[in-house]
């Protein structure tokens, strides 16, 4: 039943379009994401905008939730929160421990009830505290994948991954063809007899996620997904994710602690904090321009030098820092107003800083400072470069080991104008 | 030189660690030939005895297969084989699905109250026998009981439908009476522990709540519901007090009512209750070499890795599940005590209508004024608190040679510690009227209550070493050593790390020891006289000879004395804990 009223394409291709009318292919704005996502790594900006371009696709949300809370006692673990999934789009959920990441998932799935809110999945309420609707776990149609993978011990991978299909009463040729099929989907060709507990980390989530996937559901959660694994297998398994969820082009609730993992696998990413959402946007836009401190701290290293700012015109300040000599620094800045006068920090991500040996040149256009070598740490692929700029002020930036650095040597650090951002104190 | 100026020096400390590890193995030695004796004789007399016939137990014998001949061809004991184990499947059948029900209730799901009723399960699970079938006498008796009378009230009822003297009312008092406790206080931990992701799997997979109980839960929990099941119905088979009391009106004989009517009645067959005895040990031995296979291989380890417990939500059903284990809890020890202590104030017992009254304080003055109860009330005591001490110290060092040591013979001490499991109390009771009475040594001991206590000890060596057995190797090696290295002497270690940390052990095993002594009937029906006869066996003699009223009264102190020993034993071990954090 379930399976013939939602015809899916596995093998993904040529009908990867999840717009109805077929105006816009999302292929190619993932493909211009991933793009801009590069350059950034490279230390580039490039000016393509793919959050303008998901906003003009508008396509149809599979989750939408409204005004949701939940309190544990004294402690508000999601408050009052809004938001959408599309079809199709990987939407994470980023924060420390505690933020209400989790709670979110587990409402979403019905292992919570919340205390106010409405969720609708594919359009019909499952959850709504003022209509006193709750959809209990089992007939909302949703594949999860569990940090534990909660791989059942008593069963075979065969059995492990056929259950959902069980529950639902499939015959058992069209569940034998199914499972298998999702096995070989996955890369456990071959193993569909071996018992749960004879599995590596790698395997057990693999078959997490065939069992997830197995009935073909409209949403796939993911409850940090990748914490038990270890850091190569981890690697791997985020780019076959990725691979997968491409192909079967399925909607997915990522939670996750790992700013790598929810930039690297995100179309969309929800910061949260405390119970609320901090900022929502592209993995792009949340990591270039964060909206708050705690974004900005959350996602990535980051340098953050105080100063005053002494002009501001038109979107442009220039901020006097209070150490590195006093040295000005012009910034554009598009956030909260900033008067003449204020205590300001300047954030500024490490990657972006170009480091140069010698002193600071006259003729220096970029914004620039001077600083010392205090320490080098060799990391195999390149330094790691503690720099003084003044008294009790140091930065930590990756240097490339193809220059022979010396502690002690006078460098120049260039702060591109562009990536500097500039906050209130 | 450094070789010769250490050379005087080795031998001296190679003869002292020789002497000491002696001196080690010469202790451990007395204790295992102990503990060998006093389990081994008891089982030795018996089969040697299977093959004589005399008078009574302990007189002169002639040579006889009589005893074998009856116990294989006797159709009232093979009836009685059928009976304890059709008994025994009915009721273990019965209390697997509730017990399973219930422990799931109250460990996986948010029922209202679920601590609370863990420990009425643990209550359920201390209530002596005797005084909660007295109490479904009086709900039960097919003339008198009340809930034939309120049954009878209602049209088309012509004749009472309940009668508490027949194979059922056996089954619903074992039932009652621990049989489903002991499975939800045992099966309770492991079920604690369970990953909730993997319930939560099964529900976003699709499956209900019931369903993942049966698919899921159940087949995780599958090894320990074995090995909880297989311990209950060792204890099944070996029942005695309740078809001793129910049986004889019904007609419903097992092996061990049959064993105490052969040793207690004129005539009597000692030859053939051994010969029965050695054919029950035979049924009984494959149960408990299982058994010990599967506790040996448990894994000690404790639960490692990230899970978390989410509790089930059991939405509209919460207050109905919470009502149907509160109604188990009180059919099984409020509502019996309710009735108990009423029949103790009836003039005739179950009768409520009289025409001059029905209540009356005879009884209790009666019985209380009676030399024989203060003296029950005495051995009682004595009993109790004896086998708790000795229990808690000997089992203690059983324990501590098994584990910590490297003693040659540990393991045949660990075995042997295992052999009182498989003795049915009327049989362990039996073997130990033998020992005394056919060893000229040991004569003066006949009804003293020394023989009492040794009986009731032994009884639960087995439960006793296993839970010292447990903290031992939770407690670990490493804590005890690292004392040592610290600077302490061993005495000073086991002084201020081990004992502390041992404490609540030391406490609980007492307790057991205590109530299994205060409420036990079928290890000393045998060995016990008119002198050295507690409250228990009071009860049943009062029980036996219909005496219902005063039998209620001697009940209730009973239930009074093993439930204020437990409360008193949980709060001791309760300060005990919170002060070790």
């Amino acid at each position: 039943m379930l399976f013939a009223s939602r015809p899916r394409h596995w093998r993904g291709g040529s009908s990867r379009k999840v717009d109805p009318t077929g105006a816009s292919d999302p292929g190619l704005a993932e493909l211009q994401l991933s793009q801009a996502r590069m350059s950034v790594r490279n230390g580039e900006r490039i000016s393509v905008d793919t959050t303008e371009e998901a906003a003009l696709e508008q396509p149809e949300a599979v989750v939408q939730i409204r005004g949701l809370s939940k309190s544990f006692g004294s402690v508000r673990a999601v408050s009052g929160m809004d938001l959408d999934i599309r079809a199709g789009e990987v939407f994470t959920l980023l924060g420390p421990s505690g933020c209400g990441k989790t709670t979110t998932l587990r409402l979403l799935a019905g292992f919570e009830e919340p205390d106010e809110g409405e969720i609708a999945f594919g359009g019909r309420p499952i959850v709504s505290v003022s209509r006193g609707i709750s959809v209990p776990p089992h007939r909302r149609d949703m594949g999860m994948v569990f940090q534990s993978y909660a791989i059942w011990p008593h069963m075979s991978v065969f059995d492990n991954v056929a259950y959902p299909l069980k529950t639902r009463r499939v015959g058992r040729d069209e569940i034998r063809e199914r499972v298998l099929r999702t096995l070989k989907l996955v890369g456990l060709e071959g193993l569909e007899d071996r018992p749960g507990p004879l599995l590596s980390g790698g395997q057990q989530q693999r078959v997490a996620v065939a069992r997830a996937l197995v009935y073909e559901p409209r949403l796939l959660l993911l409850d940090e997904p990748f914490s038990n694994l270890d850091a190569r297998l981890r690697e791997q398994m985020r780019v076959e994710l990725k691979i997968l969820q491409r192909e079967l082009n399925i909607a997915v609730l990522l939670v996750t602690h790992d700013q790598v993992e929810a930039l690297s696998l995100s179309d969309r990413i929800a910061v949260m904090n405390a119970g609320n959402v901090e900022q929502m946007g592209t993995p792009d836009e949340v990591y270039s321009t964060p909206a708050s401190p705690f974004v900005r701290d959350f996602l990535g290293r980051v340098l953050v030098l105080p100063g005053i700012a002494t002009s501001q015109v038109d979107g442009t300040a220039t901020v006097t820092l209070a150490a590195a000599g006093h040295q000005q620094l012009v910034c554009d800045y598009n956030g909260a107003a900033i008067a003449t006068g204020q205590s300001v920090s300047v954030a500024i991500r490490p990657e972006v800083v170009s480091v140069t040996a010698g002193a600071k040149g006259a003729t220096s256009q970029m914004n620039s400072i001077e600083g010392r070598i205090e320490a080098l740490l060799f990391l195999g692929d390149s330094y790691e470069c503690r720099i003084e700029i003044g008294e009790e002020q140091h930065v930590l930036v990756q240097v490339p080991r193809t220059i022979k650095w010396t502690e002690g040597d006078t460098v120049v650090l260039g702060l591109p104008r562009e990536h500097l951002t500039v906050w209130p104190q | 030189m450094a070789t010769v100026t250490t050379t005087p020096e080795r031998p001296d400390r190679i003869r002292s660690s020789r002497l000491r590890l002696s001196g080690r193995t010469f202790l451990f030695s007395s204790l295992l030939l102990m503990v060998a004796f006093l389990v081994l004789t008891p089982l030795t007399l018996i089969f040697i005895n299977s093959f004589y016939e005399s008078e009574t137990v302990g007189a002169r014998a002639v040579f006889s297969l009589e005893g074998w001949k009856s116990a294989l061809t006797s159709p009232g004991i093979r009836q009685s084989l059928i009976n304890t184990l059709t008994l025994t499947l009915a009721r273990q059948s019965i209390a697997l699905v509730m017990a399973i029900f219930f422990v799931w209730l109250i460990t996986r799901t948010n029922i209202p109250g679920r601590r609370w009723l863990e420990f009425g399960f643990w209550m359920v699970f201390f209530m002596p026998t005797l005084p909660i079938l007295l109490g479904w006498v009086l709900l039960l008796h097919p003339s008198y009981g009340y809930l034939n009378d309120l049954v009878l009230r209602l049209p088309f009822v012509n004749s009472p439908p309940f009668n508490i003297y027949s194979w059922w009312g056996i089954v619903w008092v074992h039932l009652l009476t621990g049989t489903v406790a002991i499975k939800v206080v045992l099966l309770a931990p492991a079920f604690r522990n369970m990953d909730s992701a993997l319930e939560e799997a099964s529900r976003i997979s699709g499956a209900s709540v019931l369903g993942t109980l049966w698919r899921v839960v159940v087949p995780i929990m599958l090894p320990a519901i074995l090995v909880v099941t297989l311990m209950s119905a060792v204890i099944s088979l070996q029942a005695f007090e309740i078809e001793l009391a129910l049986g004889g009106r019904a007609g419903v004989d097992v092996f061990s009512t049959i064993i105490w009517k052969f040793v207690k009645l004129d005539p009597a067959y000692p030859g053939r209750a051994a010969a029965l005895s050695i054919l029950v040990l035979a049924v009984m031995v494959p149960f408990v070499l299982l058994q010990y296979r599967f506790i040996g291989k448990r894994n000690y380890a404790t639960v490692t890795g990230q899970y978390q417990v989410n509790l089930t939500r059991l939405r509209r059903l919460r207050w109905p599940a919470f009502s149907v284990v509160m109604l188990f809890i009180m059919m099984a020890t409020v509502l019996p005590l309710a009735f108990l202590v009423t029949g103790t104030f009836m003039k005739l017992f179950g009768f409520f209508g009289l025409p001059n009254g029905s209540f009356t304080t005879e009884h209790w003055t009666r019985v209380v004024t009676d030399p024989i109860f203060s003296a029950s009330v005495k051995n009682t005591l004595v009993l109790g608190g004896s086998a708790a001490l000795l229990g808690a110290a000997w089992f203690s060092i059983i324990a501590y040679v098994i584990v910590r040591t490297r003693f040659r013979f540990r393991m045949l001490l660990d075995f042997i510690s295992w052999v009182p499991w498989a003795l049915p109390g009327v049989l362990l009771g039996l073997g130990m009227l033998w020992m005394v009475l056919s060893i000229p040594i040991f004569r003066p001991l006949h009804t003293s209550t020394f023989v009492l206590v040794m009986a009731v000890t032994l009884g639960t060596i087995t439960v006793g070493v296993q839970m010292f057995r447990t903290t031992f190797i939770q407690i670990g090696q490493d804590i005890e050593e690292a004392a040592r290295i610290s600077g302490g002497s061993w005495l000073h270690a086991y002084r201020h790390v081990l004992l502390p940390i041992m404490a609540p052990t030391v406490v609980t095993v007492a307790l057991v020891t205590f109530v299994a002594a205060v409420r036990d009937i079928s290890r000393i029906v045998l060995l016990a006289g008119s002198n050295n006869r507690p409250l228990s066996l009071l009860q049943l003699d009062l029980i036996r000879d219909e005496s219902l009223e005063a039998a209620a009264v001697v009940g209730v102190v009973i239930t009074v004395i093993t439930v204020g020993v437990a409360i008193v034993a949980q709060v001791v071990a309760s300060r005990i804990s919170i002060r070790r954090r």
